[in-house]
C-alpha cells in the first residue's frame, strides 16, 4: 500500500490508467488493481467544516460580549452560573454530536472547540469578578491545562491546535511578564521547554501535522524574540529540530517535513542574522543559554545513539552548538567573520548532506536559498555606502540574476544526481518530500 | 479505549475545567467572608473598553510610593498602608516579604510597574471596576470616588462597592 494521493494526483493517475486500458497496454482488472493501490485521500478540511468552526468562534465571541455588555446588571452568582452552564452544556452537546452514531461529527467538533473557548472566557470573567491581579500567563496556562485534558480524550485536531497555541502563548506571555528580569534567573527557558515538548507530544498523540506545524512555528516565534545571546536561542532550537528531522525520517516520516523546513530555516536564519554584527551581549545569560544548550545536546546525543547512521550529522551539530555561544565576547569584526564562516560551512554541510546522505531535495533547496540570501547580504554590506546608487542597483540586479541562474542550474544538477542514484540503487530515499 | 471509558474520561476532563475555575474563585471568597472592610479615596483616569463596555480605571494615592529601593518590573511586593483619615491612606513601607505583624496598619499585595530608585509605581489589581453602560463616561479626572475594599491578613483584596458622592456605581452582590 502506498501513501494516499491528493485529489489532484488521484485524477492524474486515474486518467493515465484509463489511457493504458484504452491503448490495451493493460486489461481492466489490472487497471482496477492498480487504482486500488492509490486510495483517494480523505478530504480533511472542507467548506462546511470551516464554516461550522468559524460559526462556533462567532457564537463564543457573541456570548462573551453579551455577558460583558450586561456586566453590571448581572450579579456575581448569575455570572458564575452562566459560565458553568455554558461550559457543561457546550461540552455535552459537542459529545452528543461528535461521538454518537448518526449525528454530525463536524458540528460536534466545532461545539467542542466552542466549549474550550467558553472555558477560557470563564477564567478571565472570574478573575475580573474577584479583582484577581492574575499574572496573565497563569490564566493562559490554566486554559491550556483544561483544553489539553479534553483534547487527549477526544483526539480532536482543532482542539490540539488550540492547545499548542495556548501552551506557546503561555510561554511567550510569561516571558513578557519577566521582561527586564531575565538576567537574574533561568528566564522563560524552562517554560519554553515544557510548552514545546508538550505541544510536540500532543501532535504525536493526535498524529497531526497541523498541530506539529503550529508547535514548531510558535516555538520559533518564542525563540526569535528572546533577548539573550542574539540568535543563539534560535540556532539551538534549529539544531534540536534538525535532530528531530533525522529521527522522524528514520522512525515516523509523517512529521519529517515540519521538522525539516522549520529546523533548517532556523539554523541558517540564526547564522545569517549573526553575520550582520548587531551583537547585543548585554542581556546574554549564561544560565538561560546553558539550559537550552543542555536540552539541545540531549536531543542530538539521543538521535546519535538511537540512529547510528546519522552520527556524523549529530557530531557536527554538537560541535556547532558548543562553539557558537563561545564566540560571544569577541570584537564586532571577529564576531561577524566567525559567523560568516559558520554560515558558509553550514550551507555547504547541509547541501552535501542533503545530496549524499539524506537524499533530500528540500534540504538542498533551503541551503541554496540561504546561499543566495548571503550573497545579497554581503553585497549590501560591502557596496551600499561606497558605490554610486545607480551602479549599486544595477550591480545588485545582475548579482541576483546570476545567483538565481546558478541556484536553478545547481538544483537541476542535483535532481539529475538523485535520479541517477535512484536508478543505481534499490534502496529508497531516506527522506521523501 | 471503548466509548464508556472515553465518556468517563471526558467527564473527568470537564470536571478538571470546573475545578480550575473554582480554585481561582475560592481564595477570594474566603477573603470576602473573613476580611476587613476599608474605604479608599481614588480618582478615575480612563472610562471605557471596546469589548467590555464602561469601566472605571482608577489611580490610588498610594500607587506611587517613595522608596530608595530599586525593584525590577513585575516583582510581587507587599505595601504597608497607614490610615490618616477614614478614607485617606498613605503608603508607609514597601516590602518584598510579608511582615510578621501588622499592628493597626493594612497590608496590600501589589506588583511593581516600574521603579526609578527614588519611587516605585505599583498596581494592586484594584485599578478597574465595570459599571453600568453609560456611567463610566460621565466621570472626569477631577471627580473623587470612594471604593470599599475587603482585605484579608495576607493582603488579598476584593472591591465590594464604588461610589461617586451619593451615587452607587458598583456593588458586589451574590444575587
Amino acid at each position: 500500500m502506498t501513501d494516499k494521493l491528493s485529489n489532484k494526483q488521484q485524477k492524474i493517475v486515474r486518467g493515465e490508467i484509463q489511457e493504458w486500458i484504452q491503448e490495451r497496454l493493460i486489461d481492466e482488472s489490472l487497471g482496477a488493481s492498480l487504482l486500488s493501490r492509490y486510495p483517494a485521500s480523505e478530504n480533511k478540511t472542507n467548506v462546511s467544516e470551516i464554516l461550522t468552526m468559524i460559526g462556533s468562534v462567532l457564537v463564543g465571541l457573541g456570548t462573551i460580549l453579551f455577558i460583558a455588555a450586561n456586566w453590571s446588571a448581572i450579579t456575581v452568582g448569575i455570572k458564575l452560573i452562566i459560565i458553568v452552564l455554558a461550559i457543561i452544556i457546550s461540552h455535552a452537546l459537542g459529545w452528543k454530536f461528535y461521538f454518537e452514531p448518526g449525528k454530525h461529527p463536524r458540528l460536534g467538533a466545532s461545539i467542542l472547540v466552542l466549549a474550550s473557548l467558553f472555558f477560557g472566557a470563564g477564567i478571565w470573567l472570574i478573575a475580573q469578578v474577584f479583582n484577581i491581579d492574575r499574572n496573565f500567563s497563569d490564566g493562559v496556562l490554566l486554559w491550556a491545562i483544561g483544553t489539553i485534558g479534553v483534547t487527549m480524550v477526544t483526539n480532536l485536531v482543532p482542539l490540539g491546535c488550540l492547545s499548542a497555541i495556548l501552551l506557546n502563548w503561555w510561554c511567550f506571555s510569561s516571558g513578557y511578564m519577566t521582561y527586564g528580569r531575565t538576567d537574574d534567573g533561568a528566564g522563560i527557558i524552562p517554560t519554553f521547554l515544557v510548552a514545546s515538548i508538550a505541544s510536540i507530544l500532543i501532535a504525536a498523540k493526535l498524529r497531526s501535522r497541523a498541530v506539529m506545524w503550529i508547535a514548531l512555528l510558535m516555538g520559533t516565534w518564542v525563540m526569535l524574540f528572546q533577548s539573550f545571546g542574539v540568535s543563539t536561542p534560535l540556532l539551538l532550537w534549529g539544531l534540536a529540530l534538525f535532530a528531530g528531522q533525522l529521527w522522524c525520517s528514520h522512525r515516523n516520516q509523517l512529521f519529517t517535513n515540519p521538522f525539516l523546513y522549520v529546523g533548517n530555516v532556523c539554523i541558517l536564519g540564526a547564522l545569517l542574522i549573526s553575520t550582520f554584527g548587531h551583537a547585543r551581549t548585554d542581556n546574554f545569560s549564561i544560565l538561560q543559554a546553558g539550559i537550552l544548550l543542555v536540552a539541545t545536546l540531549i536531543a542530538l546525543i539521543t538521535v546519535a545513539w538511537k540512529v547510528p547512521k546519522f552520527r556524523i550529522e549529530m557530531a557536527i551539530c554538537v560541535v556547532v552548538a558548543i562553539a557558537v555561544p563561545l564566540t560571544y565576547g569577541y570584537q564586532e569584526g571577529a564576531h561577524r567573520m566567525a559567523f560568516n564562516i559558520f554560515l558558509l560551512m553550514a550551507i555547504g554541510g547541509l547541501a552535501y548532506s542533503g545530496l549524499n546522505r539524506l537524499q533530500s531535495m528540500a534540504v538542498v533547496n533551503i541551503a541554496l536559498i540561504f546561499f543566495v540570501f548571503d550573497v545579497i547580504a554581503r553585497y549590501f554590506d560591502l557596496f551600499y555606502t561606497t558605490m554610486n546608487r545607480s551602479l549599486f542597483f544595477v550591480g545588485g540586479g545582475i548579482i541576483l540574476m546570476i545567483a538565481g541562474a546558478f541556484a536553478e542550474r545547481s538544483r537541476r544538477k542535483l535532481e539529475q544526481t538523485f535520479l541517477a542514484n535512484d536508478e543505481s540503487t534499490d534502496s529508497p530515499p531516506v527522506v521523501e518530500e | 479505549m471503548n466509548i464508556q471509558q472515553r465518556r468517563l474520561l471526558f467527564i473527568a476532563a470537564i470536571a478538571v475545567q470546573l475545578l480550575i475555575l473554582i480554585a481561582i474563585a475560592i481564595p477570594r471568597m474566603i477573603t470576602l467572608n473573613h476580611g476587613r472592610t476599608v474605604t479608599f479615596e481614588t480618582e478615575p483616569i480612563d472610562p471605557w473598553d471596546l469589548f467590555r463596555g464602561d469601566y472605571v480605571q482608577m489611580r490610588y494615592p498610594f500607587s506611587k510610593i517613595p522608596t530608595k529601593k530599586d525593584f525590577k518590573p513585575s516583582t510581587p511586593v507587599f505595601v504597608l498602608l497607614q490610615q490618616d483619615t477614614p478614607d485617606k491612606w498613605r503608603a508607609k513601607e514597601i516590602l518584598t516579604e510579608k511582615p510578621p505583624t501588622l499592628g493597626g496598619d493594612l497590608l496590600l499585595r501589589a506588583r511593581i510597574n516600574y521603579s526609578s530608585g527614588s519611587e516605585a509605581h505599583v498596581t494592586y489589581g484594584l485599578e478597574q471596576v465595570f459599571v453600568a453602560e453609560g456611567t463610566g463616561k460621565d466621570l472626569g479626572a477631577k471627580d473623587r470616588l470612594n471604593v470599599d475594599v475587603v482585605v484579608d491578613d495576607d493582603g488579598n483584596a476584593v472591591i465590594t462597592e464604588l461610589r461617586h458622592k451619593d451615587r452607587k456605581l458598583f456593588q458586589w452582590k451574590w444575587f
